[in-house]
C-alpha cells in the first residue's frame, strides 16, 4: 500500500514536471509576431461606410519606404462627414485629427484642417468636407503601419487609409526641439526635464525608506502585535524619540516643500495652466454633386460583390461620367473616364483600390438635365478581406458610399450613396 | 485587551533579548516582509490607476482642479484602511508611508515596461506624480500625536494640501508658454500633442475648461482644499473600516466536518490559533462558550 502510494507521488511529480517544460518550451520557441495594424478591420462596416469618407489621401512617401529616425512623412488629403451618419451614434460635435500607428513610433510635427491649427479639437458639420494636412515625424525603429485617423467623442477613432513603413535608427538618436515664449530651448521634448524628475522622486523616496528603517530595524510583527495587545507597552511602541523624530520629520518635509516651490517659482516666473479650448474649422467650399436616387442594393456573397441600382440625374450643365465608387476606404474605379484619379501617383495604398474594374451598366456621357437608371458592381476580395462583408450581422444592413462624377473637362462631382442592402447567398 | 496564557509567555519570552522566540520572530519579520510589499504594491497601484487613472498616466492631465483633487482622494481609500492595519494592530506609524513609496515604485515599473518601452511613449509624457510627501505626513502626525482623529482632520488635510506642491518643482517646467501653428499652449499640451495617442484623443481630457473668479479665481488652492476636506472624511471612514475588517475572528459553523473537524472539535484557550477575536461574524467571543 505504501509502496503505491509512493509511486503515484511520483508519478505525479514526473507529470508536474513535464507540464511546466512543456510550458516553458512553448513559451520559449513558439513564434511571436509583433503586430502591427491597429484593429482598424475590426470595426464594424457601418462605421466605416457611413460615418467618414476619405477621399484624395496622399502620403508623402512611397508605401514600404524605409525611413530613418528624426525623417519627415507628410499625409494630405480630405474627408466627407457623411450625411447619412447613423443615428445610434454621437454625430461629430467634437472631432480631433489625429494619427494612428502602434505607439508612439511617429510623432505629430503639424496638424491642420483647412489650413487653420488643428492641435485642439472643433466641431464638425455633416454632410461637409474637410481638408487636412498632418506632418510627422519617424521616431522609433521599426515596421510600421501609418493611418490618419479622427476621433469623433463618444464615438471613437475612424481610421483612413494606412501605409506600411519602415523606420531604420535608433530612438535614442531622436531629437525634437521646441523653443518657448520665455526663450527657453528645449533640445529634445522626449527627454525634457527628466533629471530633475528622477533627482526629485528619489529624494522622497529615500525620505520615506529612512522613515520606514527607522521602525523596521525594531523587532516588529508578533513582538508589537502583543505588546500592543497587552496594552500596557504604548511608551515602548511608540517612544518619546519617535516623537520628536515625527515632528523632526514634518519639519523637514515642509521646508523641502516650500524651499522648492519657491525654487520652481522663480526659476519658471511666467507658467500657464493646460490650455483646453476648442478651435473653431469652418468646412471647406461645397463640392458640386449630382443627384443620386437609390433604388435597391444587393451584397452577392459568392462573388464578393455590392451591386447599386440607383437613378442618376445630371443637375449640372456639363455631361459627365460616374469615375469612381468608395466605401470604407476601398476604391472601385473606371479608369477610361477622363480626369479621374487613379491613385497610383499619390503613394495611395494599392491592396485598397480593387483590382477589377468598377462595373457600370451604361457609362455613357449622361447630359445636363437627363435622368438615367444605372446597376454598378463592385467586385473585390477586399470585401471579405477588410472584413466588411460582415455588414450582413449589423443590426442596420445598409451601405454608404460617395460616387466620384467627372465632366468633360476633368472636374470632379461627388455625391452620397446610402440605401439598404440585400444579402444574396447563391449563385 | 488582556492577552491569553499562551500569548502572555510568548510575550515574556519574546522580550529576553537574544532568546530563541526573539530571534525566530526576527526571521519571521524578514519572511513576511516580501509578501507584504509584493501585497501593497498590487493592491496600491491597480487601485491607483484604475481611479485616478489618465490624470496620473499623462503630464497633459495634470491640471489645476481635477488632477489635483482626483489623486489623493482616491489614494486615500486604501491609505486610511492600510494604515489602520499598521497602527492598530502594531503601532507602526508608516502604512500611508509603505503605501506612497510602493505606489511609486510600482508605477516606474509600469511607466518603464509597460509606457515606454512597450507603447514608446516618452518619459516626459508619462513620469508619475510623487505621492510620497502627503503620505508621510499623515505617518507622521499619527506618530506625533498617536491619535487616529487627528490624522484625519490635520494629516489627511496636510496630505491633500502637500499634494500639488509637492510636485509643483517638477511640474513648473511643463507649465510654460510656447507657441504652436499660432496659438498659445503650454509645453505639457505640446508634448501631448507631440506624441500621438490613437486612444486619448485631446477632447477627451478631463481637465480645467474654465474658472468663475469665485475665490479669486485661485483653482489650485480651491481644488487642493476641497481635495483635503474629501480626504479627512474619507480617511476617517476607511480608518475604521480598515481596523473593523483586518480583526481576524472566527464563528460557529455547521460545516466544520467538512473541513476536517470533528463535530465536537473545538479550538481551546491553550490550543490557541490567536483565539477568538471581537466575533465578528456573530459568533462567541470566548471559544469556551462554544462548547
Amino acid at each position: 500500500m505504501l509502496k503505491q502510494l509512493e509511486v503515484n507521488k511520483l508519478s505525479r511529480k514526473c507529470a508536474s514536471v513535464l507540464f511546466w517544460a512543456m510550458i516553458t518550451t512553448v513559451s520559449i520557441f513558439a513564434p511571436i509576431q509583433e503586430a502591427q495594424a491597429h484593429g482598424e478591420r475590426n470595426q464594424e462596416p457601418f462605421l466605416r461606410m457611413r460615418t467618414i469618407h476619405w477621399f484624395d489621401v496622399e502620403f508623402s512617401r512611397p508605401a514600404n519606404d524605409v525611413m530613418q529616425v528624426n525623417e519627415l512623412l507628410t499625409i494630405t488629403g480630405k474627408f466627407r462627414l457623411f450625411s447619412f451618419w447613423p443615428d445610434q451614434l454621437p454625430g461629430p460635435e467634437k472631432i480631433y485629427l489625429n494619427t494612428v500607428s502602434a505607439g508612439a513610433v511617429f510623432t505629430k510635427v503639424e496638424s491642420w484642417v483647412n489650413e487653420k491649427s488643428a492641435v485642439q479639437s472643433f466641431k464638425g458639420q455633416l454632410g461637409r468636407d474637410y481638408e487636412f494636412k498632418i506632418v510627422m515625424k519617424a521616431r522609433w525603429e521599426g515596421d510600421w503601419h501609418v493611418h490618419p485617423m479622427v476621433n469623433v467623442l463618444d464615438a471613437g477613432g475612424l481610421v483612413g487609409p494606412g501605409v506600411n513603413y519602415t523606420v531604420e535608427g535608433s530612438y535614442s538618436d531622436y531629437r525634437h526641439s521646441i523653443t518657448t515664449i520665455s526663450g527657453l530651448v528645449i533640445d529634445d521634448v522626449s527627454t525634457f526635464s527628466m533629471n530633475r524628475i528622477y533627482s526629485w522622486h528619489a529624494l522622497w523616496a529615500v525620505l520615506a525608506l529612512i522613515w520606514i528603517i527607522w521602525w523596521v530595524r525594531r523587532p516588529l510583527l508578533i513582538p508589537r502585535y502583543l505588546m500592543n495587545k497587552q496594552g500596557d507597552y504604548e511608551d515602548v511602541l511608540v517612544t518619546k524619540t519617535d516623537r520628536i523624530v515625527s515632528g523632526a520629520f514634518i519639519v523637514l518635509i515642509l521646508a523641502i516643500i516650500i524651499i522648492s516651490m519657491n525654487m520652481a517659482t522663480s526659476e519658471f516666473p511666467r507658467t500657464i495652466t493646460l490650455q483646453a479650448g476648442t478651435a473653431v474649422i469652418p468646412p471647406i467650399d461645397e463640392i458640386p454633386s449630382v443627384k443620386i436616387d437609390m433604388k435597391n442594393g444587393q451584397y452577392f456573397i459568392p462573388g464578393r460583390t455590392v451591386i447599386a441600382n440607383m437613378r442618376v440625374t445630371n443637375n449640372q450643365d456639363r455631361p459627365i461620367r460616374l469615375g469612381e465608387f468608395t466605401s470604407a476606404n476601398l476604391r472601385f474605379l473606371d479608369r477610361s473616364v477622363k480626369g479621374i484619379n487613379d491613385g497610383k501617383e499619390q503613394n495611395f495604398p494599392q491592396e485598397l483600390i480593387a483590382k477589377e474594374p468598377l462595373r457600370i451598366s451604361d457609362n455613357s456621357p449622361l447630359m445636363p438635365g437627363e435622368s438615367r437608371d444605372v446597376r454598378i458592381e463592385a467586385t473585390d476580395v477586399a470585401w471579405e478581406v477588410e472584413r466588411l462583408s460582415s455588414l450582413l450581422n449589423d443590426p442596420e444592413s445598409t451601405i454608404g458610399a460617395l460616387l466620384y462624377f467627372y465632366d468633360d473637362e476633368g472636374t470632379r462631382y461627388i455625391s452620397e450613396l446610402f440605401g439598404n442592402v440585400i444579402p444574396v447567398f447563391k449563385k | 485587551m488582556a492577552l491569553l496564557p499562551n500569548q502572555e509567555i510568548s510575550l515574556k519570552a519574546l522580550l529576553i533579548p537574544d532568546s530563541e522566540a526573539s530571534k525566530f520572530s526576527r526571521k519571521l519579520d524578514f519572511l513576511i516582509l516580501p509578501i507584504v510589499v509584493f501585497a501593497i504594491m498590487a493592491a496600491v497601484h491597480i487601485h491607483f490607476m484604475l481611479t485616478a487613472g489618465d490624470w496620473d498616466f499623462w503630464v497633459d492631465w495634470k491640471d489645476r482642479q481635477f488632477w489635483i483633487t482626483v489623486s489623493p482622494v482616491v489614494l486615500m481609500i486604501i491609505l486610511g484602511a492600510i494604515q489602520a492595519i499598521f497602527w492598530v494592530h502594531f503601532r507602526l506609524p508608516i502604512g500611508a508611508t509603505v503605501c506612497g513609496l510602493l505606489l511609486i515604485l510600482g508605477e516606474w515599473i509600469n511607466r518603464y515596461f509597460g509606457f515606454f518601452l512597450w507603447s514608446h511613449f516618452p518619459m516626459s509624457l508619462i513620469w508619475p506624480a510623487t505621492m510620497i510627501a502627503g503620505c508621510m505626513f499623515l505617518d507622521l502626525v499619527l506618530g506625533l500625536t498617536r491619535n487616529h482623529l487627528m490624522v484625519s482632520v490635520f494629516g489627511a488635510l496636510g496630505y491633500a494640501l502637500l499634494f500639488p506642491a509637492a510636485n509643483w518643482f517638477i511640474l513648473a517646467p511643463f507649465r510654460l508658454p510656447m507657441e504652436l501653428q499660432g496659438s498659445m499652449i503650454s509645453v505639457a499640451d505640446y508634448i501631448g500633442f507631440h506624441f500621438t495617442r490613437t486612444a486619448t484623443p485631446e477632447y477627451l481630457r478631463i481637465i480645467e475648461r474654465g474658472t468663475l473668479r469665485t475665490f479669486g479665481g485661485e483653482s489650485t488652492i480651491i481644488a487642493a482644499f476641497f481635495a483635503g476636506f474629501l480626504s479627512m472624511i474619507l480617511h476617517f471612514m476607511w480608518w475604521n473600516i480598515g481596523s473593523y475588517i483586518s480583526n481576524l475572528g472566527w464563528a460557529k459553523t455547521s460545516l466544520k466536518t467538512s473541513m476536517g473537524f470533528h463535530k465536537d472539535d473545538q479550538v481551546t484557550r491553550e490550543e490557541g490559533l490567536g483565539g477568538p477575536v471581537e466575533g465578528i461574524m456573530g459568533g462567541p467571543t470566548d471559544p469556551s462558550e462554544a462548547k
